[in-house]
C-alpha cells in the first residue's frame, strides 16, 4: 500500500523547517546508507544527532501523532528519529531497498522498517527532478508532493530520487516498524477503519452496526499486533 | 463460538427425519464415545447403517443450507451426522470432543473444530436433557425447540443432563472448519452479522459495503484453509 497524506505540515510549520534546515550545518548522505545504497546515494543530510535535526524530528513525531489518517494507515509501533535532507542540482539517490533493520543512534533500540515515510519541505514548483520513485512488480509511481504532504509505502519495495536538474529539494524521512508487520493485513485494517468513519458520519458511532464493526477492528488489532 | 441457530432446519424438514429415524436401529452410544465411554449413557444409530446414512445426508445438506449455519460454521468438511435418542435415565456427562475423528466408511478424517446438536424433539416433549456447554465466559444452558441447532467449538466441555421424563431426539454434528481459530472464525462471523445488517440499509452496492465485502473476503483468505 502506497498512501499520500496531505497538510500534515501547516504552511507556517514548513516555513520554519525550511528556516531552521537553512541555518543548520549538512554532511554526506552516506552517513546513515547501507552498503549497496551507499554507491548509489548522492546528497546531503543533517546530522542525525545534531541540534537541527532533534528538533526538526520532534516536531516531526508530533504532527505524525495528530494525523488520524497517519496512524490508521501506519499503525506505528516505533518510529525512527526523523532524519532530513537535501538533493541540490545533480544530487540523486539510486535504485535501492532501505535496510531491514536500523539500530537507533546512542540507544540499545533496533527497528524493524516495515514503512518507509517521506515528508515533503519543498513545493513542487521549486525543483524539478527528484521525484520519489518507487517500483513494484507491475510498476513505477512517482511521488512528487506539496510541501508538508508525505507518502508511505512498505520498505519491501525498491525505490529512487531521480536527479534534481534546477533548482532544490528538502525532505524529511524515516523508517517505522508497525504494529502490523504484514502489509495486506495492515491494508485491511486501514480498509475497515476508514469505512467505520465513513458509516460513523452517515449513520451515527452509536449505530448498532458500527459499534460491531468497531469491535471487530479492535479485535484484529488484538489478533495482529505486535507491541 | 458458541450460537444457538433458531430453525435451522424447518418444520417438514423435522418430521420427516424424525419418521424416518421411528424405524432405525438403536446400538448403544458408547461405541463412538473415545475415552468418555464411561460419561456416556445413550442410544444412537449404528454409524454405518445405511439409515444413518441417508439421514444424515438429509440433516447436512439441511444445514447447509441456513445462512445462519453457514455464517457461524464457515464449514469444510462436515463428519456425517449421528442420531442419538435419550431416554429416562439418559445423559452424557461433561466430556471434551475428541480432536480428530476418521470415517470408518471413507477414511476420510476430519480435525473436529465445532460440534453441533441438531435438536429434533421439543422442549415439551421430556423433561432433563439440557445441554450444557462451558464456554469462556461460562457455562450456558440450552434447552432448545426441535429444528433449533447449538454450535460450540469442540474443545469446550459439555455435557447433557439426565432425562426425567419422555425422549429427547437429536443429531449430532462434527465439523472442519475452514478458519480452525475460535476467534479468528467468530470475528468474520460477527462482521458478516454487520454487513447483513447494513445491507438493507444502504443498498448492497454502496462503496463502503464493497469495501467491507472486500474486507470479509479477505479475512476469509488469510485465514481459510480450503
Amino acid at each position: 500500500m502506497l498512501i499520500c497524506i496531505p497538510e500534515v505540515l501547516t504552511r507556517q510549520q514548513v516555513a520554519f523547517f525550511r528556516e531552521t534546515m537553512a541555518n543548520a550545518p549538512w554532511e554526506d548522505g552516506r552517513a546513515t546508507a547501507g552498503s549497496q545504497s551507499s554507491l548509489v546515494k548522492n546528497n546531503l543530510q543533517l546530522p542525525q544527532d545534531g541540534a537541527a535535526a532533534r528538533e526538526l524530528g520532534e516536531h516531526v513525531l508530533e504532527a505524525l501523532a495528530n494525523s488520524p489518517t497517519f496512524v490508521s494507515a501506519a499503525l506505528p509501533h516505533r518510529i525512527f528519529p526523523p532524519l532530513f535532507n537535501r538533493y541540490g542540482v545533480g544530487h540523486g539517490f539510486g535504485l535501492h531497498v532501505d535496510n531491514a533493520i536500523r539500530g537507533v543512534p546512542g540507544t540499545s533500540i533496533r527497528i524493524r522498517t516495515d514503512l518507509s515515510c517521506t515528508l515533503f519541505l519543498s513545493e513542487a514548483e521549486e525543483y524539478d527532478g527528484g521525484e520519489l520513485v518507487i517500483e513494484d512488480r507491475v510498476g513505477r509511481q512517482e511521488v512528487k508532493l506539496a510541501a508538508g504532504d508525505l507518502v508511505l509505502y512498505p520498505s519491501t519495495s525498491l525505490h529512487f530520487v531521480r536527479e534534481v536538474t534546477r533548482g532544490e529539494r528538502v525532505a524529511s524521512f524515516f523508517w517505522m516498524q508497525s504494529m502490523v508487520r504484514d502489509n495486506v493485513a495492515r491494508a485491511l485494517l486501514f480498509d475497515l477503519d476508514q469505512t467505520i468513519q465513513s458509516l460513523s458520519a452517515r449513520l451515527g458511532a452509536g449505530d448498532p452496526a458500527c459499534v460491531k464493526l468497531t469491535g471487530i477492528y479492535h479485535n484484529l488489532i488484538r489478533t495482529w499486533a505486535e507491541v | 463460538m458458541l450460537a444457538h441457530i433458531p430453525s435451522a432446519l424447518g418444520k417438514a424438514e423435522v418430521t420427516r427425519l424424525r419418521d424416518a429415524l421411528g424405524a432405525a436401529e438403536w446400538e448403544d452410544g458408547a461405541s463412538t464415545a473415545g475415552a468418555s465411554k464411561i460419561a456416556k449413557r445413550n442410544s444412537q444409530t449404528p454409524p454405518d447403517s445405511d439409515l444413518s446414512r441417508k439421514l444424515g445426508a438429509m440433516a447436512a445438506s439441511a444445514l447447509l443450507a441456513s445462512p445462519a449455519f453457514v455464517s457461524a460454521a464457515i464449514p469444510l468438511r462436515i463428519f456425517p451426522p449421528l442420531f442419538e435418542r435419550y431416554e429416562v435415565g439418559d445423559r452424557y456427562d461433561p466430556h471434551v470432543d475428541n480432536a480428530v475423528r476418521g470415517d470408518a466408511m471413507t477414511g476420510a478424517r476430519i480435525r473436529v473444530d465445532l460440534a453441533a446438536t441438531l435438536l429434533l424433539s421439543d422442549p415439551e416433549e421430556y423433561d432433563g436433557g439440557h445441554l450444557i456447554v462451558e464456554d469462556i465466559f461460562g457455562s450456558r444452558e440450552f434447552k432448545a425447540q426441535a429444528g433449533d441447532v447449538v454450535l460450540f467449538s469442540a474443545g469446550s466441555l459439555n455435557m447433557v443432563t439426565p432425562v426425567t421424563r419422555g425422549v429427547r431426539l437429536s443429531s449430532f454434528i462434527w465439523l472442519q472448519s475452514m478458519i480452525q481459530s475460535d476467534e479468528a472464525r467468530d470475528l468474520v462471523c460477527d462482521l458478516d452479522a454487520a454487513i447483513q445488517d447494513l445491507a438493507p440499509r444502504i443498498g448492497g452496492d454502496d462503496p463502503d459495503m464493497r469495501k467491507l465485502a472486500t474486507v470479509y473476503h479477505n479475512l476469509i483468505r488469510i485465514w481459510g484453509e480450503a
